[in-house]
């Protein structure tokens, strides 16, 4: 089982989700837009509609002006995930140290780390338990969902929740991740580390993965794509400045 | 929950007209799914709608069509789901068995008159593009599939009879040239009592500044707008002219028949071309204005002259002084109706409001307003006596914002949400009185 979930998959994982990742993205790009589709008002220049585009990929400036308690779920929720991915990248590759580049000590910066990894994966498990529960409260919510929705939902909850666990009941050294994560990166397969929570952790980010592609959590990368059609500038041809 | 709303019953049984052959009914689904393939070559639009909505629902409360009708195929999330589990079953990348999660689905002859039904309950209007955090934008969904509709023979007999019309006499009413001509003459003689002065309404004047596009209804049922617009061209001094090959700036192939909306720009472009004309200007109507303003260039550009709307014209030339307005001829509260293909389609939100402020007394915001203003519920050609349950039901929204806002005028420049709001309000009972900018200019314009 370790050498399956934990040497095999995680390369074909890879290999699926950023092979599958960019080819729906080259899908995308080679099917042309017969028309100019902006939606006005608009920025007047390419500088302009990037800018647009940034500020509605962190902000979701589309959700705030419709309802508020949609735009707090999801934004609360994308925003922790981010979050707790940079953590999950900085606090492995430094095992907690990251914060004595600022001037703290080894002990403090750990503190640190777990602090702001506890309040960031809260604050994640708040947005998705938010809008988990508004997906299946309302009628017409359920109208519109079907499997896949549910399942995405039941992985990030069965991830989310296995993560805040390790915090709370059965912490995983970094170490032994670091090592673990490494070894995959180079090459070295080293075993990774005994702990029930951390494999079903790991395994079902795998899955989650595995599945990206093929997903509707590929608006991450279509958000860009769509929004630029209605975004992107259009010159007027008018005889007023 | 839903109440059920009867489909638009009429189908057009010729459809010579678009050059397009009926399809058998046992054929359709096989046709359909081809059709669909090869608009999934050439429409990203298309594509990323169906690729990347996340059924988060933001749309749903949005739509004055869902609103309205209360029917929850109406929520642009499932209008656009009608096509998508199409999609997810035949055309999706991926396992079969991720894609039947997401719902994929056999095409059958039931889908395709869902297909029929919910893509004709949809305005066009682009509000849920306003609150979708992808931008997902229904109207193109809608677009994409009433063309797909076509090719299986179902177009609704109003749309398909607009066509013949404008193929035949060059407007959408069908009005052949003696009768413009008469009605023409008509109006410059009224003009001639109402002001005293010599006010022409030029037709097919060779090298004249401006080419004037109005939309055929102005001929003879809002002729107050045509007869204003004549007016401002007087007395700013402009030359203009009507064209004898087109009076029409309606474009109703944008709702549903490409090639219709390429013959009709093309035919316009070349009026203007013939007569040596320095612009257009395009009188009021939404999408007519979006198609101009946002196609023209693409499907016959590069075009020698621009095309420009009546109110970036008049407000030149109310900017430079050329003329000049007297506010207390409009005393009467007025708000204003943004037609949804000139806010968030056409990019006219200040211009018409600038000129309001300067000629009307009182004028109120409606709320919502400007690029999230609901749509009249006649936008995309739904505008038909055979509809008019559903008309009313889709301008229910509509009606309550007018409503809120007390004014005794309603100002829509728009043929469409001209002919379609005096029906909604008086059905939901708002007093109001529905006037084109154009006449109120009209009424206020010193000369």
């Amino acid at each position: 089982m370790s050498v399956l979930f934990g040497w095999v998959l995680p390369y074909i994982v890879l290999i699926v989700f950023l092979g599958g990742m960019i080819h729906r993205m080259l899908v995308w790009a080679h099917v042309p837009v017969p028309f100019k589709l902006t939606v006005f008002p608009s920025p007047d220049t390419t500088g302009g509609a990037v800018l647009d585009l940034a500020k509605e990929a962190v902000g979701f400036r589309s959700l705030w002006r419709g309802k508020k308690s949609l735009w707090f779920g999801a934004w609360l929720f994308h925003i922790a995930l981010a979050l707790v991915l940079i953590g999950h990248f900085v606090g492995i590759t430094f095992l907690g140290h990251q914060f004595t580049l600022f001037g703290a000590t080894p002990e403090q910066s750990e503190r640190l780390s777990i602090l702001f990894g506890t309040y960031a994966g809260a604050a994640l498990l708040i947005g998705l338990v938010f809008l988990t529960i508004r997906r299946l409260a309302s009628p017409t919510m359920r109208f519109i969902s079907n499997f896949a929705d549910y399942l995405v939902l039941v992985l990030l909850l069965g991830i989310i929740g296995s993560g805040m666990y390790m915090r709370f009941f059965n912490e995983v050294p970094y170490g032994a991740v670091r090592d673990y994560l490494a070894g995959l990166f180079t090459f070295r397969p080293v075993l990774p580390p005994d702990n029930q929570a951390f494999l079903f952790h790991f395994t079902l980010v795998e899955l989650l993965l595995l599945y990206f592609p093929s997903s509707k959590l590929m608006h991450a990368c279509g958000l860009f794509f769509s929004r630029w059609l209605i975004t992107r500038p259009y010159e007027r041809q008018v005889i007023l400045k | 929950m839903s109440k059920e709303q009867a489909r638009i019953p009429y189908e057009a049984k010729d459809l010579s007209v678009l050059r397009l052959a009926p399809v058998a009914v046992e054929d359709r689904p096989k046709a359909a799914l081809e059709l669909l393939g090869e608009m999934l070559k050439y429409k990203r639009s298309l594509r990323l709608y169906l690729d990347v909505c996340t059924h988060c629902g933001a749309c749903a409360e949005q739509c004055h069509s869902y609103l309205g009708t209360k029917d929850p195929y109406n929520m642009p999330v499932a209008r656009v789901e009608l096509v998508r589990r199409v999609y997810k079953k035949f055309f999706a990348p991926g396992r079969s068995v991720f894609r039947a999660w997401e719902g994929a689905k056999d095409l059958d002859q039931e889908t395709i008159d869902q297909w029929y039904k919910y893509f004709h309950q949809c305005n066009q209007c682009r509000r849920c593009a306003v609150f979708c955090p992808k931008g997902i934008d229904t109207a193109e969904v809608t677009i994409a599939m009433r063309e797909l509709l076509a090719h299986l023979g179902l177009v609704t007999k109003f749309h398909a009879g607009i066509v013949k019309n404008m193929e035949k006499t060059g407007n959408n009413m069908g009005t052949p040239l003696p009768a413009i001509k008469d009605g023409l003459e008509f109006l410059e003689e009224e003009l001639k009592e109402e002001t005293g002065l010599d006010i022409p309404i030029p037709m097919d004047v060779e090298r004249a500044e401006v080419l004037f596009n109005p939309s055929s209804s102005d001929l003879f049922t809002n002729t107050d707008g045509l007869m204003a617009v004549a007016k401002i061209f007087y007395k700013a001094g402009v030359s203009w002219t009507l064209s004898s090959r087109i009076a029409e700036t309606a474009n109703f192939g944008l709702f549903f028949h490409e090639p219709t909306m390429r013959e009709h720009s093309r035919r316009l472009v070349q009026a203007g071309k013939e007569l040596g004309v320095k612009r257009i200007v395009a009188g009021e109507c939404g999408h007519g204005w979006r198609t101009w303003r946002m196609f023209t260039d693409t499907i016959n550009g590069p075009l020698p002259f621009p095309v420009v709307h009546l109110f970036e014209e008049v407000l030149e030339y109310l900017r430079t002084g050329r003329i000049q307005f007297d506010k207390s001829k409009n005393p009467e509260v007025v708000t204003y109706h943004d037609p949804c293909n000139y806010a968030r389609g056409g990019d006219l939100i200040e211009q018409p409001r600038e000129l309001l402020r300067a000629c009307v007394e009182n004028f109120v915001e409606m709320t919502p307003t400007k690029q999230y203003s609901f749509c009249c519920g006649g936008g995309s050609g739904i505008l038909m006596d055979e509809a008019m349950d559903l008309r009313v039901a889709l301008g229910q929204p509509k009606a309550e914002c007018v409503r809120a806002t007390g004014a005794e005028i309603l100002c829509a420049p728009c043929a469409i949400c001209k002919a379609q709001l005096p029906v909604v309000m008086d059905h939901h009972k708002v007093d109001v009185r529905v006037k084109g900018l154009s006449d109120l200019m009209g009424l206020a314009l010193i000369l």
